[in-house]
């Protein structure tokens, strides 16, 4: 093997140095408008992929054959092309381009320019990004991508990333999350990434772009492009954010005083034993007032022609609403470029250790507070058992205040990226990249409930009192190996550019978990496990589990144009994954994507208020295996123990009935669409048209026993459509001086359907779905063929009467019948829209951004239980029972409760200035403030409408949540 | 070129093994292929067969069901609305259960995926050699038959598969049917199965077992098949006699201790340990109120559902010592004493003022198990075994097919069958005395609550009476419905009348 690679190299060596033969070195400088050098602008050689970038005064120096081309490209200004002639100083100035149609564009395993792009994709650069802080990169793109939904469900908790979803749920598995590529790393996690050190994100939204990466791009792919290393002089960059959360929002309930006034005057279930006297703001109680979070990030980078870095260090804190909720973390990421080989072979290399230490919320504590007699007081010293707190034995019923100092919750990562991309220059059009990469994460959390946690009170058997510890920690990796071969040539009025690649990639993660109770004293906490006695009371619990799995792929794209004026791309995947069975395991996910560039025509050119008019078509097949592995196979695990010849042993069992048909699910797309630049490209944009359609669909089906050993089977049944449309308008609305006006518009529409989920070995064609316990008891929603998914199903509400609902169709007792039960609304959203507008007057900025979700409807849990005057005992319930004062029954599920979701958010405002510094010392400085849920129009009568709309009960607003706050941040950034 | 042609085959050798492998590595469970190593391992695959049975006294499944529909057991909605669990108790109380009854269906599931498990079972061990074989397979074929028995007792109408591995989903078949391959199943097996019961066969399938099914069988084929077969029935008791490997004990309760593995009288049962077994024998909890945790030590709080049908209450004379399968009246702690909670004694009474709002403490019940110390759902559950069979059974069994022939005056006076009645502490019955109501009394007071009354009604042709707190229903209810969760699975499914 060694003697392999020693001969490969030798021959490529050959090649390269064969190659540089006939090549001069050209150098130059390239500057702006206003005289001053670019730096990090790309000088390639046309129809070859070798290139350099302009130092920190602008400089170049390139090798090149006599009579070669080069471009000068740079984001955000037009580029420029300039044949070699002889070895003279090539200087150029680049303009600022409105639309940005040489704009590079990350479509995975290689970049292409807006100009020549062929499938959907939205490429947003730093210069639209949201400002504030952002504990997850995504936040910089909330609106900006139309079809890209991105919410925050768990609203302001510091532990809690963005749901992002797009184009509508495509598959039932749980994976419906956008495939995450970092820097070339397929699957990454977006914890590993400060969101000051993102580029550029490109989002592949349709089929004929995502399939590239096949197996796992049926949710869509969003590759980011981080801040690399660049050479030039030293820079150091810092920069610094504070920020505070006011006006938290939780669901309202009644205070003391309307608490005793509503047993005294209504028909409540309570009798005036349960006023107490005191005045206690719950809420209040278990919440911070204002905290405070900071970031900082450090970040060096230089370096020459052949060796440069960038090393960006951030540290944040974060803290929560909730007292003790906490999140901070420390992240470090490297970047090194070494050109080596007479700059032939470019050595890229990453280092990212990201270590966090965080409190997690405990959501229930919410739920607790507001249910809490307001009259109650908090503390209570009568009986020592409860260690100070007041203690009611209610079933379900807990101090929150306990719930929150009486148990310690400690959460640790650590994870480690590595990886390193070796690009081996052969000749001018050949090249061949390879990629390493693994991804390590460790967690780690303990906890431990004191005697005086509330559940725990009076439980505690002799010896000890009655604390409860656990320990759980864990490992996963994800190690990446990846080849590809990248050819590029022009000839005459015909570009061509080939890739062909082989893609390897490994999972494994593995957990264990120890809990004990009952130790001798509370002092130990997690850190004595063995200490407690449940273990030889033979109560206490431990477990451990490891899973693996592999993904392996070869694939191949070429992408063809003529006079950049006809667009060609068509790429194949053959990818196999070791979850399926063994005669499934290899899937081909081929894509053909077609562009004209129309207003290059003759007829068109005519025409002078159009600067760019293209129409794309693109077809697609992307897969889906985002599930636990092992499903297809035969696996025995414990089933119990059985009483054989005189004792006990264990029974075996399969754990799960084995399916060794499983195969890929699979997602068609075909996507039209139109890019646009029009009035001197004032107005810009794109209109997509999708229609997409899921087969084969992989879900837990219910299945018959026999022939079964269990009612449930991981199969594939069924097909889902999804088809919609995307507008998205970029406009310069003014210029005028040193104002500028821009503004981004945003707007999708997806329209979801199950066609069918049945077949002639799964004959059920309906699932009941978004359970609610408890005192309510029911299925909220159906997944049944011919329906949306997320569609509610309910009694129809007509009004109250006698102090009981009336609902449509009731039977005698004032109940509807399950097989009247109807269609009450669906859960996704008609439409969303997003609107940013941004201003500049010479120093200063301001922008914000609206985003706004057009129909849809949400269920408001904290309503369906805790709205009528019968909820009411020792329990509290929700101020919104005002404005039904009559409703004096027992709540139960139908449309009263399944609310209009329709709602405009302003996600984001802010303002910064830019100093005009004539120091040497300092290149930039720049100061904003900005808000975050700056406020929200709905008629919504929760808090927020905007809930969790993934998975398959979407639009549920639970009881379980975390409240809301508006953001307030403001920041500094400077470089030297 | 050589140098070339070995880079390329080398590469190619490469990329065709380790860089193309996608074999699954499973850590955490034991691949199938991999398990069969020693005959211990294909008992314990088999042995799940049986591990299927133990769910069957809890609180949702086969027994619950078959008890609450009879008119031993009642949940009625506690006086704060607990259990009232959206009427489903009620209903099935009322017989007026709806396809999607979740105890209805847990039961199903319960028979269902028990005969899945045997025919899966046998059609894996079928193919390999192991010591006791043939012992083995009619174990496991016999206990099919027993989870059957229960399908066409309570459905009637019920899939049928004998194998495992199509896809096909299982015909409908009816009674009759399934009837004759029970039968069938018993004759072909019964002389592979142990004869004599010894503490290494406890818990499994015996010839006594499979004779006492056979036997109850015949007495249930007039109402299943429309065959008189009652002669039958007393020859396949007397098969249990004649193996003189049973004898009735002493004191009733013996059959119900905590460690009741030493009963003669115990023909078939499921045996429980406190902690090993996953699922759970708990009626301490379904039926306890929560001031009865004094009375036994109970660490955990018990949930005070299930009470004794205060009409079924009363049909046990003041002197039957089998009363005290139940607790009623004063209820005292560990240490003998009257236990007063608030100032109030405990008092459990057998009547309930309100079938809809049960007060705390009314209701008698259910202590015919002896509750051990220390009991805690879930950590330290009830490890007395639970009697699906015993020879007290065997003996009424004969008596009432006798009865039913006219024939009743030639065992009449057996002296085992006598001792029934006066461990109880009750004079032995005359032929005079045995009346069609007085035999249904007497079985229900003798096996209350092991699960026998929904057959017994229905063969004394009592079970569309009204009852305590139920209206009277019409024949059809004699099966219960088919799960809707079942019908949506098998379209081969028709749902009973």
């Amino acid at each position: 093997m060694k003697n392999m690679l020693r001969t490969f190299v030798a021959v490529a060596l050959l090649l390269c140095v064969n190659a540089a033969y006939a090549q001069t070195r050209i150098t130059g400088t390239v500057k702006d408008t206003s005289g001053q050098g670019l730096p990090g602008v790309s000088v390639t050689v046309k129809g070859t992929t070798s290139g350099v970038i302009t130092d920190a005064d602008g400089t170049f120096s390139v090798t090149a054959a006599e009579g070669s081309v080069l471009i000068f490209s740079f984001i955000g200004y037009e580029s420029v092309e300039r044949t070699v002639s002889g070895a003279s100083p090539v200087d150029v100035t680049l303009t600022e381009s409105v639309t940005l149609l040489d704009e590079v564009v990350m479509i995975g395993y290689g970049t292409t320019t807006k100009k020549e792009l062929t499938g959907a994709v939205t490429s947003i650069k730093a210069k639209d990004f949201n400002t504030g802080s952002f504990n997850d990169p995504m936040g910089l793109v909330q609106g900006k991508v139309a079809g890209l939904l991105i919410s925050k469900p768990d609203g302001a908790d510091p532990l809690a990333g963005y749901q992002i979803l797009l184009r509508g749920a495509n598959t039932l598995t749980s994976g419906q999350q956008p495939l995450v590529i970092i820097d070339g790393v397929i699957g990454a996690d977006l914890n590993n990434l400060n969101f000051q050190d993102v580029e550029t994100f490109d989002v592949l939204k349709d089929g004929s772009a995502a399939a590239i990466y096949g197996t796992r791009g049926t949710n869509g792919v969003i590759i980011i492009t981080t801040k690399g290393a660049r050479q030039g002089k030293g820079t150091f960059e810092y920069s610094v954010q504070g920020s505070t959360q006011l006006a938290p929002r939780s669901v309202k309930n009644l205070s003391a005083s309307e608490f005793k006034y509503a047993v005294e005057h209504y028909p409540v279930s309570a009798g005036p034993s349960v006023l107490l006297g005191s005045k206690t703001d719950w809420f209040d109680e278990i919440t911070r007032d204002n905290p405070v979070s900071y970031q900082q990030n450090l970040a060096l980078s230089g370096g020459t022609e052949t060796f440069s870095h960038r090393t960006s260090v951030t540290h944040s804190t974060e803290n929560g609403l909730l007292a003790n909720n906490q999140m901070e973390r420390l992240l470090v990421k490297s970047n090194i470029k070494q050109k080596v080989l007479q700059e032939k072979l470019t050595l890229d290399f990453n280092i990212i250790n990201n270590v966090s230490k965080y409190k997690p919320a405990n959501y229930e504590i919410f739920r607790q507070a507001f249910i809490q007699n307001p009259t109650q007081p908090v503390y209570d010293d009568s009986d020592p058992r409860t260690g100070g707190y007041y203690y009611d034995d209610e079933l379900d019923y807990r101090n929150p205040v306990a719930m929150l100092n009486e148990r310690k919750r400690d959460g640790k990562t650590n994870n480690m990226v590595l990886n390193m991309r070796a690009t081996l220059q052969i000749t001018d059009n050949l090249s061949w990249d390879n990629f390493i990469s693994t991804q390590k994460s460790e967690w780690e959390e303990n906890s431990y409930k004191t005697q005086f946690y509330p559940s725990l009170v009076g439980t505690n058997t002799t010896p000890g009192v009655a604390g409860e510890a656990e320990i759980s920690n864990g490992r996963n990796s994800n190690s990446q190996v990846e080849s590809v071969l990248n050819y590029g040539t022009s000839f005459g009025d015909h570009n061509l550019q080939l890739i062909a690649g082989y893609s390897f990639q490994e999972f494994s993660e593995n957990s264990s978990y120890v809990g004990n109770s009952n130790f001798d004293t509370d002092v130990y906490g997690y850190n004595n496990i063995g200490a407690g006695s449940y273990f030889y009371q033979g109560k206490g619990y431990l477990g451990s589990y490891k899973e693996s799995s592999r993904l392996i792929a070869t694939f191949a794209r070429g992408t063809y144009n003529f006079k950049e004026r006809y667009l060609l791309s068509a790429s194949l995947r053959r990818e196999g994954s070791s979850k399926f069975g063994d005669n499934h395991k290899w899937g081909l996910f081929p894509a053909v994507s077609l562009g004209w560039r129309i207003h290059e025509e003759n007829f068109l050119s005519e025409v002078s208020w159009i600067d760019e008019l293209k129409i794309r078509a693109g077809f697609g097949v992307t897969g889906n295996q985002d599930f636990s592995p092992y499903k297809s196979r035969i696996l025995l695990a414990r089933s119990g123990s059985l009483y054989y010849n005189e004792q006990w042993i264990n029974a075996f069992e399969p754990s799960q009935n084995p399916n060794p048909d499983l195969r890929w699910e699979k997602k068609k797309e075909l996507n039209i669409g139109a890019d646009f630049g029009l009035f001197n490209n004032k107005l810009s944009g794109s209109l997509e048209y999708y229609m997409r359609k899921t087969v084969d669909l992989l879900w837990t089906f219910q299945v018959s026993t026999p022939p079964y050993l269990y009612k449930e089977l991981f199969a594939n049944v069924g097909t889902i459509s999804n088809q919609g449309i995307e507008l998205t308008l970029n406009a310069q609305v003014m210029k005028k001086g040193s104002f500028q006006w821009g503004m981004i518009f945003t707007a999708s529409h997806n329209k979801n359907k199950l066609n069918k989920l049945s077949n002639a070995e799964f004959t059920q064609k309906s699932y009941e779905v978004g359970f609610l316990g408890g005192t309510i008891t029911a299925n909220t929603q159906r997944i049944e063929e011919g329906k949306p998914l997320g569609t509610f199903y309910g009694p129809v509400w007509l009004g109250v009467k006698d102090g009981r609902d009336v609902f449509k169709n009731q039977n005698p007792v004032g109940e509807v019948d399950r097989e009247d039960w109807e269609d009450i609304g669906n859960a996704n959203p008609f439409a969303f829209l997003g609107w940013t507008n941004s201003f500049n007057y010479k120093n200063w900025g301001l922008r914000f951004a609206f985003r706004a979700g057009l129909g849809g409807k949400v269920l408001n849990s904290y309503r369906l239980y805790y709205e009528s005057w019968k909820s009411l005992s020792i329990r509290n319930i929700v101020h919104t029972q005002y404005e039904n004062p009559e409703f004096t029954a027992a709540i139960t599920y139908s449309s009263k409760y399944v609310e209009d979701a329709t709602f405009l958010k302003l996600d984001n405002i802010a303002l910064n200035y830019n100093f005009n510094l004539q120091s040497k010392l300092i290149s930039r400085l720049n100061v904003f403030a900005s808000a975050q849920n700056v406020f929200w129009l709905t008629k919504y009568k929760g808090i927020d409408p905007e809930v969790n709309l993934g998975g398959l009960e979407p639009g549920i607003d639970r009881l379980s949540y975390y409240p809301r706050s508006t953001s307030v941040t403001i920041g500094l950034n400077a470089a030297f | 070129m050589k140098k070339y042609i070995t880079l390329v085959t080398v590469g190619l050798l490469f990329v065709t093994t380790s860089c193309f492998d996608l074999s699954e590595h499973i850590y955490s469970n034991i691949p199938a292929e991999n398990f069969f190593q020693t005959e211990k391992d294909v008992i314990a695959y088999a042995g799940r067969a049986y591990v299927k049975l133990q769910p069957f006294p809890e609180e949702q499944r086969l027994w619950s069901l078959g008890e609450l529909a009879a008119d031993e057991l009642v949940i009625p909605t506690k006086h704060n609305g607990e259990w009232y669990d959206q009427g489903r108790w009620d209903d099935i109380h009322k017989l007026n259960i709806a396809p999607n009854n979740k105890i209805l269906t847990q039961a199903w599931d319960m028979v269902f995926q028990g005969i899945s498990a045997c025919n899966e079972i046998l059609s894996v061990i079928s193919t390999i050699n192991f010591d006791n074989k043939e012992r083995v397979l009619a174990e496991i074929k016999i206990l099919r038959a027993f989870y059957y028995y229960w399908g066409i007792d309570y459905w009637g109408n019920i899939p049928f598969s004998t194998s495992y591995g199509s896809k096909e989903l299982p015909p409908q078949k009816n009674r009759a049917f399934v009837y004759a391959f029970i039968m069938q199943e018993i004759d072909e097996n019964i002389d592979f199965l142990q004869e004599t019961p010894s503490s290494q066969y406890y818990g499994r399938v015996t010839k006594a077992m499979a004779y006492m099914l056979q036997a109850k069988m015949y007495m249930n084929a007039q109402e299943w098949i429309g065959e008189n077969h009652f002669a039958d029935a007393v020859t396949s008791c007397d098969n249990i006699i004649a193996l003189g490997a049973y004898e009735i004990e002493d004191d009733y309760f013996t059959n119900f201790k905590i460690h009741n593995e030493d009963s003669k009288e115990n023909i078939f049962v499921i045996p429980y340990h406190s902690q090993l077994t996953t699922e759970h024998f708990y009626w301490s909890y379904l039926t306890l109120n929560s001031a009865s945790r004094a009375t036994i030590n109970m660490t955990g709080v018990p949930w005070d559902g299930f009470v004794v049908n205060p009409v079924f209450f009363a049909k046990y004379a003041t002197e039957d010592l089998r009363r005290k399968s139940f607790l009623f009246g004063q209820q005292y702690d560990k240490a003998g004493n009257p236990i007063v909670i608030d100032g109030v004694p405990f008092i459990y009474s057998p009547t309930i003022a309100n079938y809809s709002s049960r007060g705390e403490w009314e209701g008698a019940r259910i202590a015919k198990y002896e509750y051990q110390e220390q009991l805690n759902y879930d950590v330290n559950d009830m490890e007395n075994d639970f009697v699906l069979f015993r020879y007290a059974d065997v003996l009424y069994t004969k008596l009432e097919a006798l009865y039913r022939l006219g024939q009743a005056g030639t065992f009449i006076s057996d002296p085992d069958l006598q001792k029934i009645r006066t461990r109880a502490g009750l004079t032995p019955y005359t032929v005079g005395e045995l009346t069609d109501t007085e035999l249904l009394d007497e079985l229900g007071r003798e096996f209350a609550f092991e699960g026998h009354r929904r057959q017994d009604m229905i063969r004394f042709g009592v079970w569309e009476n009204a009852g305590w707190n139920k209206p009277s229903t019409t024949p059809n209810k004699r099966l219960f419905p088919i799960p809707q969760t079942a019908i949506n699975t098998n379209n081969n499914l028709i749902q009973n009348p």
